[in-house]
């Protein structure tokens, strides 16, 4: 089995996990009753969230739900346009990520998991519990509509259906969602948690970590154990051995943003502006999410400029963001936010 | 005297016996005689009102009465014509009469009586009674107070109050002696008549006549009294010009009656006052309204004012009828007079005023006469009518009688003064208020009945009323080639044309070359409007003899409704042959459709679908009209036309047509300002009429200032694109005189792009600098900064109108995407840029695209979402999958292939996560392996892989681990075998794989493990061979 690290060693069931112990016993008691509310998971990316979901399905109804299969499923919407979405089931549940469809979220949670709450399930073996459960990933990109439509069928459905929301941040989730459901947080490991995973990792694979690089490589991860290990294998696939590594390979785009800033921090001029929207374009082409080139860009510039600076500059970076996620056309923000540092910086060098 | 007067009554009643001269037109009533004439003959209604009037006079001056009677009938010959306007503002005239007739009495006396009068006003608080009071009077001594009041330059009305003293007493007498009327003598019945006539009448204008009198008693007084309200009453009832509108105005030079100055009295025979007034002036001659020695001539009309031509007479000015007035033009302008002689037959038969006028010159009796008889015959008729008949019949009558029997008329106002003078005084005063009141409305009814020819024709718009009369006059079809020739020739041949053998040979036509559109059965004539299309095409018919039949936009022309009229129409002749005088059927007919662009909607369904297939099969030419030839709906239509296409008018020409208009409307314009017109309409020749004829209203004189603000207005609206507006947005050049609404509507010329342009060129822009110099770079710094906020929240304005259809947030939107960055950019811009952000974003969601598909693919195996597919994921991925390929070569292509299958990825999606990762700068991975182990992947692929699930592009359908597991084992086995075959012939195995790559694509659903392994074997076969 060819497979990258982290989806190889990936935890299974609750005796596996290696980190935040004392929460998974808790869901593991909370499992153990066969009545259990609905979840709302949330947590950074990289935590474990989606860990933990399948660990919580496996204790519920056994190995059988790792026998998973996808389905395309088709709905069609009140204006008869029809809509295609993936599902990855198993025997026992059902995983949509809603946010696939984009605004027609709202259909597929009338129609889709409604359907399912209906119907009962018919239990073949004993260990089954008498309900289904429903995983809804990236819940915190519902629409507020698909949002309210999932209220009732939350409370009408109950007895045979349970709903497992998993989210990054709680705040896109309506109160009246929080509410019905138990909400747990899935918080990044430490830097210390991270550095042992990966040196335990690279036990089984039969390659020594320095516990150093480990640290540094948790470092730079920023708690997202996902990006962790994938580092840690890029590193090693690269040159079989973590000696000769001073630095940590940064992923391309990262590198491409780190230039940008610098190039910012440089020259603040209109040839410049004018250059910078291309660079900009080019992240956002190459599909990289505008809110993680906005962050990373903010953080890039933090780093080299003055100091004197920094405070205008993340007030500048949060109204433009701000911005950004109300309006339409990412690249205007992204622009706007650009020609307002290089104004800060042009003021704070002629004062100086 | 009296009997004197007698002999003359009985003269006159003998001839009005005998008289054959029906109906004349008896306008001047020269003395009292022929109105005392109708008396007699009064029914005893009538009669008993006027003797109240009567007892007042005779009892205080019964011996007074004869004498007056034969002053009267002296005077009469002194009597000259009045110009009843004189009668209206008399109060100057009235001095020298009254100061003439009674200066020997004494001032003092005067002044006595004055105050008594005004205790006794004091009494009869009526004015109008006074008034009565005052004229019954008037004999009385006290006239000469009052006379004398007069010449001090006292108003009218206080003259009158003076007047009225002796009066009020006198008004008692007559309620008293009502009774006694009837028995009261002929004389009498005179008298009272010239008392009433002249109570309406102010006293003033009867004294005029009276100039050269030196003997002035008070019977003179009342008979100029009586002689001058009947003249007013005439003049009050007096009709229009009886052949009106009936004579050819004369066209004469314009300036040949110039240094003549010209008079007019009375109705003239066919002239509005207005009309004649209009024709001197036309004709350089001057109107005045008072006879001086400055008057040429007095033309004398119907019923003419007695003192004016008096007047005249003493100043030795020639008095010319109106038929000699027209000759009068005509000779000037060097012409042959033509009405003078016309004329003199009508004197003859039916006549007419002015024959009676001539002969007032020569024969003062004769008009008397006349009149007499006129009124002899008609007055009986008339007495038969009751009072209150007439009453109410006043205005109808008047209204119609005005117009076209005077005769009728005179003899009604005659009667009615009759009769009003049966009314107490009072009354009297207020029918003569009501009549006068009554005049403007009947002048104006006049005018209305009179004239429609002439009113219709100043209603026209000027569009209308200069449009081309023929085919010559079409501003800019002049040429030999014109359209307008082009159509002539066209339709000039058509029959001939349409002969089925000369057809024919004809040759056929193509779009570029028409042959002159001898072919084409129908003819399309296409261009701006306003350019005059539908005009060459009614008037090249009408010139050609062609009955035109129109159908415009106006109509319903559905399929339907077209197939039957038209057809209708080819089976049939037209009437408008027997209409016309020649009575020749027109065989020749021509169909206009004008406006068939408009032939749209469910109205005019399949319109132009029947309209081809008539064309087809025409046996008469049809013309259409659109403005768009090439729009979408004329596409077929087209084809089957001649086509013509009308340019706009070149400016000069419509310059040069437009100024002869401005020449005979009066206007004056200069010629820049009406080209600079002309431009602002876009050469519309109708739009520039209607502008001209706005503004001819308001002023006359338009300079090319005036036109300049106006034209700005009258400019007709132009759409920009995008690519205008940006440079209008950025120049300061052009947006520095833009108010800021003006700015904002460069925004809604196309507000979903508009803004994508300003946000793509905003940079681009070098703004003007206010700042100090050398700072200036910071400057542009802050103002592309306020311009790059700006641009942000007008997308975050677009962002909520579309998503909560907020559409009036607009204008907030167009404030900030364009009013603000032209605010802080103006200046000089330079290359203007389509915007980028179109192809931008239709690259990013590419990309979003396929990492969504990757990551559904991928989604068994994989945790995190869509963004950490790609931040995360994507690298080491496709290191795992391309690295073993890399290094080893055919040696790694099973580990890819694992890798692959791990993952659950399709082929494509390797492919995909390359071009993904290409991004920055770096190589595309995937192009820098060698092709052989491509293939060798390929095939290996599109043997073994079966998918755990059915992959969006392909099917639906899914298939479990387990049979997944099973079709694997199979496989392999060939798998070794192939890979070992084909390795060298790669161009082969290449065109195979394609081949069955979309083999497998397409009916992938078929069946799992056999499906593949049949088409495996296939290839297998052929890369054998």
């Amino acid at each position: 089995m060819s497979m990258l690290w982290v989806d190889k060693y990936r935890p299974k069931d609750f005796s596996m996990l290696d980190y935040h112990i004392q929460q998974s016993q808790e869901l593991k008691n909370l499992v153990e009753h066969s009545d259990f509310p609905h979840l709302l998971i949330y947590g950074p990316s990289g935590a474990g969230k989606k860990t933990r979901i399948m660990c919580i399905l496996k204790e519920l109804f056994g190995p059988g739900v790792e026998r998973l299969k996808m389905d395309n499923v088709t709905v069609v919407t009140p204006s008869n346009k029809k809509v295609e979405i993936v599902t990855v089931n198993s025997n026992y549940h059902i995983e949509i990520n809603p946010s696939d469809v984009g605004i027609y979220d709202r259909v597929i949670i009338m129609d889709l998991i409604k359907n399912i709450a209906q119907t009962q399930h018919i239990t073949t073996n004993n260990n089954t519990r008498d309900f289904k459960v429903v995983v809804l990933t990236e819940a915190d990109n519902l629409t507020v509509d698909a949002q309210h439509a999932l209220r009732r069928t939350m409370e009408k459905y109950s007895s045979n259906c349970r709903l497992i929301l998993c989210a990054t941040s709680l705040s896109p989730v309506i109160p009246a969602i929080q509410s019905r459901c138990l909400l747990i947080r899935v918080p990044a490991p430490s830097t210390k948690e991270i550095a042992t995973i990966l040196q335990t990792t690279c036990k089984k694979e039969d390659v020594s970590l320095p516990l150093s690089f480990a640290e540094e490589l948790a470092k730079v991860c920023n708690g997202n154990l996902r990006r962790a290990l994938l580092m840690c294998e890029a590193c090693k696939v690269e040159n079989n051995s973590f000696q000769d590594y001073k630095t940590i390979p940064q992923p391309d785009w990262r590198v491409f943003i780190t230039k940008l800033a610098d190039f910012i921090i440089q020259k603040q001029s209109i040839q410049n502006i004018v250059r910078i929207r291309e660079q900009l374009y080019e992240l956002l082409t190459n599909g990289i999410p505008p809110e993680v080139i906005f962050r990373n860009l903010v953080e890039a510039l933090v780093l080299k400029c003055n100091e004197a600076v920094i405070p205008f500059l993340v007030q500048e970076a949060a109204i433009y963001e701000y911005r950004m996620t109300q309006g339409n056309k990412h690249i205007i923000h992204l622009e706007a936010f650009v020609i307002k540092a290089m104004c800060l910086f042009r003021n704070k060098s002629n004062t100086q | 005297m009296s009997q004197d007067i007698r002999n003359m009554f009985a003269r006159l009643s003998k001839k009005s016996t005998k008289c054959k001269t029906p109906k004349k037109d008896s306008t001047i009533i020269d003395s009292d005689d022929d109105i005392v004439e109708k008396t007699p003959k009064r029914t005893k209604n009538v009669s008993k009102k006027h003797k109240t009037n009567v007892i007042s006079s005779d009892s205080e001056e019964d011996s007074k009465k004869t004498p007056k009677k034969l002053k009267s009938s002296h005077s009469t010959p002194d009597l000259k014509p009045l110009n009843l306007d004189d009668l209206n503002k008399p109060v100057k005239q009235i001095k020298p009469s009254k100061t003439e007739n009674k200066i020997d009495l004494q001032t003092p006396k005067k002044e006595k009586k004055k105050k008594e009068k005004n205790t006794e006003l004091g009494i009869h608080k009526n004015k109008d009674f006074e008034k009565t009071l005052m004229e019954l009077d008037d004999d009385s001594n006290d006239t000469i107070l009052m006379d004398n009041i007069d010449l001090l330059d006292k108003t009218l009305e206080e003259a009158l109050h003076n007047n009225s003293n002796d009066k009020a007493g006198d008004n008692l007498k007559q309620k008293t002696y009502i009774s006694e009327d009837e028995k009261m003598p002929k004389g009498s019945k005179k008298r009272q008549r010239k008392k009433s006539e002249s109570e309406v009448t102010p006293n003033k204008k009867a004294k005029l006549d009276y100039t050269d009198a030196e003997v002035d008693t008070d019977k003179e007084k009342w008979e100029k009294r009586r002689h001058s309200a009947a003249l007013y009453q005439q003049y009050l009832h007096r009709g229009g010009p009886k052949k009106h509108g009936q004579k050819e105005y004369p066209k004469g030079t314009s300036n040949c009656l110039s240094n003549l100055t010209f008079l007019r009295t009375g109705v003239l025979d066919s002239l509005e006052s207005d009309e004649f007034n209009n024709l001197v002036q036309e004709h350089g001659g001057r109107i005045v309204h008072a006879v001086s020695k400055k008057v040429n001539y007095v033309v004398v009309g119907d019923q003419p004012g007695p003192s004016k031509l008096e007047k005249a007479r003493n100043y030795n000015i020639k008095e010319i009828s109106e038929d000699e007035f027209l000759d009068l033009i005509l000779t000037k302008s060097g012409k042959q007079p033509m009405y003078a002689h016309n004329n003199s037959e009508d004197v003859g038969t039916s006549g007419s005023v002015e024959a009676t006028i001539t002969k007032i010159k020569e024969e003062n009796k004769s008009p008397e006469k006349s009149k007499n008889e006129n009124s002899n015959k008609e007055a009986p008729v008339k007495q038969k009518e009751s009072f209150k008949i007439r009453d109410t019949k006043n205005k109808s009558d008047l209204k119609q009688l005005d117009f076209k029997d005077t005769n009728k008329l005179k003899v009604e106002s005659h009667s009615k003064t009759i009769d009003s003078e049966g009314f107490t005084s009072r009354e009297k005063q207020n029918n003569g208020h009501s009549s006068e009141s009554k005049l403007p409305e009947v002048v104006k009814i006049k005018s209305e009945i009179a004239s429609p020819i002439k009113l219709s024709n100043e209603n026209l718009s000027w569009t209308e009323k200069y449009k081309p009369k023929s085919t010559i006059d079409i501003i800019g079809q002049k040429d030999s080639n014109s359209n307008m020739n082009k159509l002539k020739k066209w339709l000039e041949n058509w029959h001939k044309n349409q002969d089925p053998e000369r057809r024919k040979k004809l040759p056929t036509p193509s779009p570029f070359n028409q042959y002159d559109g001898e072919w084409y059965k129908a003819a399309l004539l296409s261009g701006p409007p306003g350019v005059g299309k539908t005009t060459t095409a009614t008037l090249v018919a009408r010139e050609l003899g062609f009955d035109v039949v129109e159908f415009n936009a106006s109509d319903t022309r559905n399929k339907k409704l077209l197939h039957e009229e038209i057809s209708q129409m080819m089976h049939s002749t037209t009437v408008a042959g027997f209409i016309s005088v020649e009575k020749n059927i027109n065989k020749k007919r021509i169909l206009l459709m004008d406006e068939v662009d408009g032939m749209a909607g469910n109205e005019d369904r399949g319109g132009i679908a029947e309209l081809i297939n008539f064309i087809k099969v025409a046996s008469f030419p049809i013309i259409c009209m659109c403005n768009n030839r090439d729009h979408q709906k004329m596409r077929t239509l087209v084809n089957h036309c001649y086509g013509l296409k009308f340019g706009r008018p070149n400016i000069q020409k419509v310059k040069a047509a437009m100024l002869s208009i401005c020449f005979k409307e009066n206007i004056k314009i200069s010629p820049d300002a009406l080209a600079q017109l002309i431009i602002g309409t876009g050469g519309d020749i109708r739009q520039t009429l209607n502008n001209l004829s706005m503004w001819s209203v308001g002023e006359k004189n338009l300079t090319s200032e005036v036109i300049e603000n106006e034209s700005v207005n009258s400019k007709k609206d132009v759409v920009y694109g995008p690519w205008d507006v940006i440079k209008k947005v950025f120049n300061s050049s052009e947006n520095k005189t833009m108010t800021l609404s003006e700015k904002s509507r460069l925004f809604f010329y196309d507000y979903s792009i508009g803004p994508l342009f300003v946000q793509e060129n905003y940079l681009q822009v070098t703004p003007d600098c206010t700042g100090p110099k050398n700072d200036k770079d910071r400057e542009m710094l802050i103002r592309k900064c306020l311009a790059a906020d700006a641009l942000s929240m007008g997308d975050v304005v677009e962002s909520k109108i579309r998503s909560s259809n907020n559409w009036a947030l607009l204008e907030s939107q167009a404030f900030y995407s364009t009013v603000l960055p032209s605010h802080y950019m103006s200046g000089t811009l330079g290359r203007t840029n389509f915007p980028a952000w179109l192809g931008k974003n239709s690259q990013r969601n590419k990309s979003l695209r396929m990492i969504g598909e990757l990551y559904s693919h991928a989604r068994i195996s994989v945790s995190g979402d869509k963004f950490s597919m790609r931040l995360d994921y994507a690298e080491p991925l496709r290191n795992l999958l391309v690295r073993p390929m890399k290094t080893r070569g055919l040696d790694g292509v099973r580990d890819t292939f694992e890798a692959l299958k791990t993952y659950s990825l399709l082929k494509d999606d390797l492919v995909n996560l390359c071009e993904l990762l290409t991004g920055f700068s770096n190589p595309n991975v995937f192009n820098s392996i060698d092709p052989k182990v491509k293939s060798a992947l390929t095939r290996l692929y599109n043997k073994e892989m079966v998918h755990s699930f059915a992959p969006v592009t392909t099917s639906k359908k899914k298939q479990t681990a387990e049979t997944n597991l099973y079709g694997d084992e199979n496989e392999e086995t060939f798998s070794d075998q192939e890979t070992e075959d084909n390795i060298n012939d790669d161009t082969l195995i290449k065109v195979k794989r394609t081949g069955k790559a979309a083999q497998n694509n397409l009916p992938g659903t078929k069946g799992k493990g056999k499906g593949k392994n049949t088409e495996s074997k296939a290839s297998k076969g052929k890369a054998k061979k």
